[in-house]
């Protein structure tokens, strides 16, 4: 910087003011210095005050045109009087004192350079006072000492304004903070890039940490550097929009921690080229993690939904391929469908976590009475069933019932049927034994041919739950005998 | 699909062919040893975890499988990497969408639950023509 524009206006305020008429051009001059300037009459009517001047004694320029020095004074208005009387008669800037108030009443002492400014052909025109510190320059380091004041008044005003801007980029971060952003700031012409706190934290930073751009790419998932890098590369290409909006994985630098940060920013350009490029960061962890559960729960539950639908598919084909009717085949899968739903509704209120053995069995063969007077009697302990086990036993169940109803213990009045279970120590853990026993039915003739349902009880119950399974067509009542593990299910305390 | 079997007969293909079944879900597992016995092969298992499978492709002759890839929360990947290994030809089954499968399983051939027989059939005798 070779010379602040303050100087140059002090020039052109003392080259301006002999002017024709001085008063409009140099008003205009003067409003450029720093420094307090009014320019009077000589008998000290204000012709024109700047703002520094106006500043000074807290009051609007425009309120101060027309009145007198003399009305502004805070004391004895003499010396005033003699003072403009002296600078009337030089050209030569004549050092003096303003005695002033301001519009609070308090005291405002000014020194001053005060002279009469220089008309055409040479006359006196009207006086023109420069104030400056108090300090009194000695005489030969006049100049030198003017421009240092002046200096010294710039680095003063660029103080304020920064004082300001700081305040105004503290308030700014507090707010952007308040939202979780972080800020970042990069000059591709430097290189220089800089991060807010937060930005830093969300690359697994300390507030102190050194950042540059190779430091952003080593944080960016490898699975998502090329991307980003590309994303940057456009953002920062005259020809494009400068805008950046992307959400890429970091691996923190310092922590190792994976996080989904959203970026957004702007690249400011400037001849033809990048010259700033600015944005926020945010951290969406929470949001991707959230929206990932749920396309996984979705893809379980269509997994689910596909296993549940084959499952019923099996049963379909199974139900026609023995059938003897289109009627009976109707029936038998409605029957079924039915056993499945039910074991799906015991399942549903637990999350499919499992069922109890008891509500089961009360589930799929209350259509045919439950209780101590009743056809069918239940006995065991609390026994919890995982989901799977639920399923496979329920329909199971199913099958044992149907046949009793259609050919055994169930079909004709007083036939008995006893659900008793218990819980044992088994080689690999606890066994659950279930034996289903029939009384009081018809006798029984061992069947002409497996059909689905012994298919299922036999083999599926085995195949599903790991067991064993002894279904027996006894002359006296069909008796059915399963041992599970309880690997996966647990044996509950009576509660 | 159904161009690239033209001239081919699924039956001709499958029949005595000795397939291993891999299912976890009784009732699924009765329904592939159903379709595939009626489309003439000779079901090996069906078994449902992956040691038993393991146990029957390296105790005998297996000439393709059917390989369920949830089995309950084992990962059916070793079973595949075996029979890979072994040149034996397989047909993943899932419930899961081709697109929602994990990378390692990617590379070969699925059949979603639930399936026709037409499409077992079709599916089972490409992936051994293949």
């Amino acid at each position: 910087m070779s010379a602040p524009p303050s100087d140059v206006a002090g020039d052109l305020a003392n080259s301006l003011i002999i002017a024709p008429q001085p008063a409009v051009p140099a008003a205009a001059v003067m409003d450029l210095l720093p420094d307090p300037a009014v320019l009077v009459e000589r008998d000290g009517a204000i012709l024109h005050a700047n703002r520094a001047f106006a500043d000074a004694l807290g009051m609007a320029p425009v309120a101060l045109a027309g009145r007198r020095l003399a009305e502004l004074a805070s004391g004895d208005v003499e010396p005033l009087a003699i003072y403009l009387r002296r600078c009337a008669g030089t050209f030569q800037p004549l050092p003096g004192a303003l005695a002033l108030k301001a519009a609070d009443g308090a005291a405002v002492p000014l020194r001053c350079d005060g002279a009469a400014t220089r008309l055409d052909g040479g006359r006196a025109g009207p006086l023109m006072l420069r104030c400056r510190p108090p300090q009194k320059a000695s005489p030969e380091f006049g100049l030198l000492t003017d421009k240092v004041r002046q200096l010294s008044q710039e680095v003063l005003l660029r103080r304020q304004v920064e004082a300001d801007l700081r305040r105004s980029e503290e308030r700014l971060r507090l707010a952007v903070e308040a939202t979780g952003l972080g800020t970042w700031d990069f000059d591709p012409v430097s290189g220089r890039l800089e991060w807010s706190d937060r930005c830093k934290a969300l690359f697994g930073l300390p507030p102190d940490a050194a950042v540059r751009l190779p430091v952003f790419y080593d944080a960016v998932h490898p699975d998502d550097r090329a991307s980003v890098e590309e994303g940057v590369r456009r953002a920062l290409d005259p020809a494009g929009s400068g805008v950046f909006d992307m959400e890429y994985r970091v691996v923190g630098l310092g922590d190792g921690a994976e996080r989904w940060v959203a970026a957004t920013g702007r690249a400011v350009f400037a001849q033809g080229r990048a010259v700033r490029f600015i944005g926020t960061a945010l951290d969406v962890t929470a949001r991707r993690q959230a929206a990932a559960l749920q396309r996984l729960l979705l893809n379980e539950l269509d997994h689910r939904v596909k296993n549940t639908l084959s499952t019923v598919q099996s049963i379909a084909r199974q139900t026609l391929r023995h059938a003897a009717s289109v009627e009976e085949s109707r029936d038998a899968f409605d029957a079924r469908l039915s056993a499945l739903s039910k074991t799906h509704n015991l399942l549903t209120r637990t999350r499919w976590r499992g069922s109890d053995l008891r509500e089961l069995l009360e589930a799929e063969l209350a259509p045919y009475g439950i209780g101590e007077d009743a056809r069918i009697r239940l006995s065991g302990p609390p026994v919890q069933l995982d989901a799977k086990t639920t399923v496979a036993l329920g329909l199971a169940v199913h099958e044992l019932a149907t046949n009793a109803a259609k050919y055994g213990a169930l079909s004709p009045p007083g036939g008995r049927v006893a659900v008793v279970w218990s819980v044992g120590a088994g080689d690999g853990g606890p066994t659950l034994a279930v034996d289903w026993t029939e009384s009081g039915g018809p006798p029984v003739p061992p069947p002409r041919r497996r059909g689905f349902g012994s298919r299922l009880i036999e083999r599926g119950l085995a195949y599903d739950l790991h067991g064993t399974v002894r279904l027996t067509f006894d002359p006296g009542g069909v008796r059915c005998r399963m041992d599970l593990p309880l690997a996966t299910a647990e044996r509950i305390a009576h509660g | 699909m159904a161009e690239s079997m033209d001239g081919i007969d699924p039956r001709a293909v499958l029949a005595g062919r000795r397939i291993l079944v891999v299912e976890d879900e009784a009732l699924v597992a009765m329904l592939i040893e159903d379709t595939l016995t009626d489309l003439g092969c000779e079901v090996v298992g069906p078994v449902a975890s992956i040691g038993e499978a393991l146990d029957l492709v390296q105790g005998g002759a297996v000439d393709g499988a059917t390989l369920d890839i949830n089995l309950g929360r084992e990962e059916a990947y070793a079973i595949a990497e075996t029979l890979e290994a072994r040149g034996i030809r397989f047909l993943l089954m899932s419930g899961y969408a081709p697109e929602n499968l994990s990378a390692p399983y990617t590379r070969w051939r699925m059949l979603q639950k639930p399936f026709s027989e037409r499409a077992l059939a079709r599916s089972l005798a490409e992936v051994l023509t293949a």
